[in-house]
């Protein structure tokens, strides 16, 4: 599958919504903790190692589940595979709750969810449909009801 | 080795064949950087990012496009109709450009329109206004279901009932202030509020 290397490392050079150096392990067998610098831009999860500007990986992060585990320690699996983790150990409880906290809210998937949510709050509570004024109220990824919620 | 980086692309195959529909979906003709060939694909929005297949049904994209700090431009040419350019201002220079053609007026501006209101940027702006909108509007009301529910709670008979009634009466005028204003910024701004605010149609 064919896509822009370039358009990904330029967006990994975005500001981060979240970024911070963390022991990371791969899902592959006999694989080790590795400090990283890991770095959250809009729904991507890039890591690079920690003294180079280019980032070795990127998560794309829809379909995924953060998990916590361990003291200290979350993982990411995608629905497609969801025995293979990538393991996070960050240094305090405290970092790691706020590690699975910003990437659960990371993906597109989530935001919509949450947008038709509002909608259709507000526009029960006004009798207005707040997304008229952009012009996009028709657009079928905003409808209630098209979606799995 | 620097400038090999890893997309992990299994989780990207299994978000392009969810089982919900795609943002939008249907034929376009891109251009190819080799042959400067208009090649028709057939293209599925999910989110920020654009598949492509060479048909409908295939299993594995060709490709994808990542729509995010990008410009979605008509092209107004005469000679390629219906064309379009998705482009990187903000990427590196001489960063490739995305050459796409519709096949007829309505389906281009569709497509331009979904493909510039794509991207996670967009959205989280979106979700932040509505948010604020929401809270504006006096979320935090209460119905009498849970009114009632209140007056069983020890918690609540130990520091007393809120008052309901005049909460009620305050989210009420809120909600008709934030209405005239939104009234009036539709119409443009045109006229102030005048006299009794509780004017309602």
């Amino acid at each position: 599958m064919r896509y822009s290397e370039r358009e990904l490392l330029s967006l990994s050079r975005q500001p981060a919504e979240k970024a911070a150096e963390i022991l990371m392990r791969a899902p592959k067998k006999g694989s080790v903790l590795k400090k990283r610098l890991v770095k959250l831009v809009v729904n991507f999860l890039f890591y690079f190692r920690t003294d180079e500007a280019e980032p070795i990986g990127a998560l794309l992060l829809e379909h995924c589940k953060i998990n916590k585990e361990e003291e200290n320690v979350f993982s990411i699996s995608f629905i497609e595979e969801p025995d293979r983790k990538y393991s996070f150990e960050c240094d305090t409880e405290e970092q790691c709750q706020e590690w699975i906290e910003a990437l659960r809210r990371a993906s597109y998937e989530f935001m919509r969810r949450s947008l038709i949510f509002y909608r259709n709050e507000i526009q029960k509570m006004t009798g207005k449909d707040p997304l008229e004024q952009y012009g996009i109220s028709e657009e079928a990824r905003f409808q209630l009801g098209t979606r799995k919620l | 080795v620097p400038g090999h980086m890893k997309l992990h692309e299994t989780s990207v195959l299994g978000y392009s064949r969810a089982a919900a529909p795609p943002d939008r979906q249907g034929r376009l003709y891109k251009k190819s950087e080799r042959s400067s060939a208009y090649q028709r694909r057939w293209c599925e929005l999910r989110g920020n990012l654009l598949f492509y297949w060479e048909r409908q049904g295939d299993r594995e994209p060709l490709g994808l496009i990542l729509l995010e700090g990008c410009t979605v431009e008509l092209q107004e040419s005469a000679t390629e109709p219906f064309t379009f350019e998705i482009s990187y201002p903000q990427g590196p220079p001489g960063h490739r450009a995305y050459k796409m053609a519709a096949e007829d007026q309505a389906s281009m501006e569709g497509w331009v329109r979904a493909l510039s209101t794509a991207s996670f940027d967009y959205l989280r702006a979106l979700l932040m206004e509505l948010e604020g909108q929401y809270r504006a509007s006096g979320a935090l009301g209460t119905t009498p279901l849970e009114e009632r529910a209140a007056r069983h709670s020890p918690l609540v008979a130990a520091v007393g009932l809120p008052d309901f009634e005049g909460l009620h009466q305050q989210f009420g005028e809120e909600i008709v202030k934030l209405r005239a204003r939104w009234r009036e910024e539709r119409a443009g701004g045109a006229q102030t509020a005048q006299g009794n605010l509780i004017d309602l149609e």
